[in-house]
């Protein structure tokens, strides 16, 4: 598999009168072409961050990459000039957000909103063509009577509708990964599903690679070719799907699992919870940051942080008791 | 639509009502009477010769019983005759307005015409040296008092450079002006009074539109704007400017009776005869009718006002327009 995108040892502060709060710290992964990364865990956890700073989308002058490599396609788009990156940003790499509701501008309708993206990166579509084209589009979401919603304003779209809006710009440049950042959280559970098919529908007839965000480790399961787990700015358990599902190693990882609502929970059989909090960026505890909710900590866990031990080619696990 | 706007004028009676009863009994209880020059100053004038000049303004009769018959002739449309010189009401005020809404409006154009661009640069380049430079400058116009900066610029432009006239609407021989003429010594009456109302106007909206510009530059459509990689131009004059002019629609939609009502202290200063300097000499003289009249005409454009905005929004922001 040749990988499309690489990060090394990323680290993006926010950095308010000089001082340096990561949120997110040493991160390293990859993404394989026509594949797709599933990157799990709670909110606060440093994952949107991660997702914006690949295309240095981060919000405001406070928050910066730090120190790290960021390789796509034989580049290493952190180190080139904004004006460079724009050539990637939109085109090579595009995002969907959580919120669709507040995603799309609601002072211009879906044509204008949609042509902006045809007009910059698909010049071969004629001005007269735009029409037809957006609509062949909007139906390949799944819109229906897609060439009256084209003329719609945000509003009058559904949450679904908005969401299927955003993929079908998205995929419009013909991008080579799609960055999905939680973009089923703000949906209902039977928009989520259809919203997930559509996702692995495109990847399957595209080609393109998806950077999947979510804290829903069912909705991670069901897409992914690779799965990250990240906690507290961290990633503490990097995997091939199939391997981390059958056998997470990492306590916090169990510890999601446990945590999924299963047919067997009842009375006697109650779900489970990680108890605690994420710790606050800036505030990490010393040593594992997962320790002091760890079921199964000892000694060495408050002392020292411990690497991301490689267990076998395709799983990584920031654990002392994969140390050996 | 136009249901819309019949129902919205009909909420406006009773307001009408409400703000006629209060302003009419406040301005009769404020210490003075409309009599007073004419008697007071007077030491022969006799009892008698007081209640009879009382009677003859209806001043006599309780207060209540006053507005009555105020608000009669106000249905029909007869704001009454100035007790000062016995000129109706409704020709005093109408002389009056164009003077002054020349004056408002010109100075208006002038402000937004300054206020957007800077409050919009303001917001795109936060924290920069031209950010900081224009809150000084606009504080400065803010806090500088009228009638000071009207009388240093009067003595410098007017008495020393003999620039410009230093105060009235005319000159002289304005008469036997050819039209040109008449146009050149209007704008050299004028310049003045302009340039300083709305150099002292600046900050307010100014400031309204740079805070409006950086809450919508921090928006999620703003984020996606900049996420399809579109240029700088585009996002902040397509996506931004657009979204964060709407507020100031309320704005204009309240500066109306202001645009009517003139500036008490401009007018004074410079003896432009128009409707600030008319309400001033009025309350001075006590003269209740054109008080009334003025107060009246000021409520309804402020409610009418309102109204305009309203409709103004309908049709330039998508969400209200499709909203019934």
């Amino acid at each position: 598999m040749e990988k499309l995108l690489e990060v090394k040892n990323l680290t993006t502060c926010f950095v308010p009168e000089g001082r340096e709060i990561p949120l997110v710290d040493n991160v390293s992964f990859f993404i394989n072409k026509n594949s797709v990364l599933g990157f799990v865990g709670e909110s606060g956890c440093g994952k949107t961050m991660t997702a914006l700073s690949l295309t240095n989308l981060l919000p405001g002058k406070n928050c910066k990459i730090i120190s790290g490599e960021i390789n796509f396609k034989h580049q290493t788009i952190n180190q080139i000039k904004e004006k460079d990156l724009k050539q990637i940003r939109g085109k090579e790499i595009t995002y969907i957000f959580q919120e669709p509701a507040t995603c799309l501008n609601p002072v211009l309708n879906i044509k204008e909103q949609l042509a902006e993206v045809a007009r910059l990166y698909r010049p071969e579509i004629k001005p007269e063509q735009t029409n037809q084209f957006l609509i062949k589009q909007l139906e390949q979401v799944g819109i229906s009577m897609p060439a009256e919603k084209l003329l719609a304003f945000p509003h009058q779209l559904s949450g679904g509708e908005k969401q299927r809006v955003m993929i079908a710009m998205s995929m419009i440049p013909r991008p080579a990964l799609l960055i999905a950042d939680e973009p089923t959280t703000a949906l209902d559970v039977t928009i989520q599903a259809q919203i997930l098919l559509l996702l692995d529908k495109l990847k399957r007839e595209t080609g393109v690679a998806i950077l999947f965000i979510s804290h829903d480790l069912n909705v991670i399961a069901e897409l992914s070719d690779y799965i990250a787990v990240m906690y507290a700015g961290q990633i503490v358990e990097f995997a091939q799907a199939k391997k981390l599902l059958a056998n997470p190693r990492h306590p916090y990882t169990q510890g999601l699992f446990e945590c999924l609502p299963k047919k067997e929970h009842n009375q006697q059989n109650k779900l489970k919870a990680i108890i605690g909090e994420v710790p606050k960026s800036g505030n990490f505890p010393e040593g594992c940051r997962f320790h002091p909710r760890c079921p199964v900590k000892f000694d060495k866990c408050a002392q020292a942080m411990p690497p991301l031990f490689k267990l076998n080619p395709d799983q990584e696990v920031r654990c002392w008791l994969c140390s050996d | 639509m136009l249901r819309y706007i019949v129902k919205r004028l009909i909420m406006l009676i009773p307001l009408l009502i409400g703000i006629s009863l209060i302003s009419f009994l406040v301005i009769h209880l404020a210490p003075g009477k409309p009599t007073d020059v004419q008697l007071q100053l007077n030491q022969k004038v006799s009892l008698q010769v007081r209640e009879r000049i009382e009677k003859l303004y209806g001043l006599d009769k309780p207060i209540i019983v006053q507005y009555f018959s105020w608000l009669r002739r106000m249905l029909c449309l007869d704001f009454g005759v100035s007790f000062s010189d016995s000129r109706p009401v409704s020709a005093k005020i109408a002389e009056r307005i164009p003077v002054t809404l020349c004056v408002s409006v010109l100075s208006l154009l002038l402000i937004l015409g300054i206020a957007i661009p800077i409050g919009v640069f303001s917001a795109v380049w936060e924290g920069s040296f031209f950010d900081q430079a224009m809150t000084v400058f606009v504080f400065i116009g803010f806090a500088m008092p009228t009638f000071w900066l009207a009388l240093l610029l009067m003595k410098y432009f007017g008495v020393t450079l003999h620039w410009i006239p230093v105060s009235g609407l005319k000159s002289i021989q304005f008469d036997s002006l050819s039209i040109w003429g008449k146009f050149l010594d209007l704008s050299q009456h004028l310049i003045l009074p302009i340039l300083i109302s709305a150099f002292t106007g600046l900050a307010g909206l100014s400031r309204y539109m740079r805070t409006n510009m950086i809450n919508v530059l921090q928006t999620d459509y703003i984020r996606t704007a900049r996420a399809k990689g579109l240029s700088d131009k585009k996002i902040y004059f397509r996506h931004a400017f657009k979204n964060a002019l709407l507020p100031i629609i309320t704005i204009l939609g309240l500066s109306l009776p202001g645009l009517i009502g003139g500036s008490v202290i401009t007018e004074s200063i410079f003896a432009i005869p128009g409707m600030g300097k008319l309400f001033y000499d009025a309350v001075m003289a006590r003269d209740y009718p054109v008080i009334m009249g003025v107060l009246v005409i000021g409520a309804m454009l402020t409610l009418i006002g309102n109204l305009i905005a309203d409709i103004c929004y309908f049709y330039a922001d998508p969400r209200i327009r499709n909203s019934d």
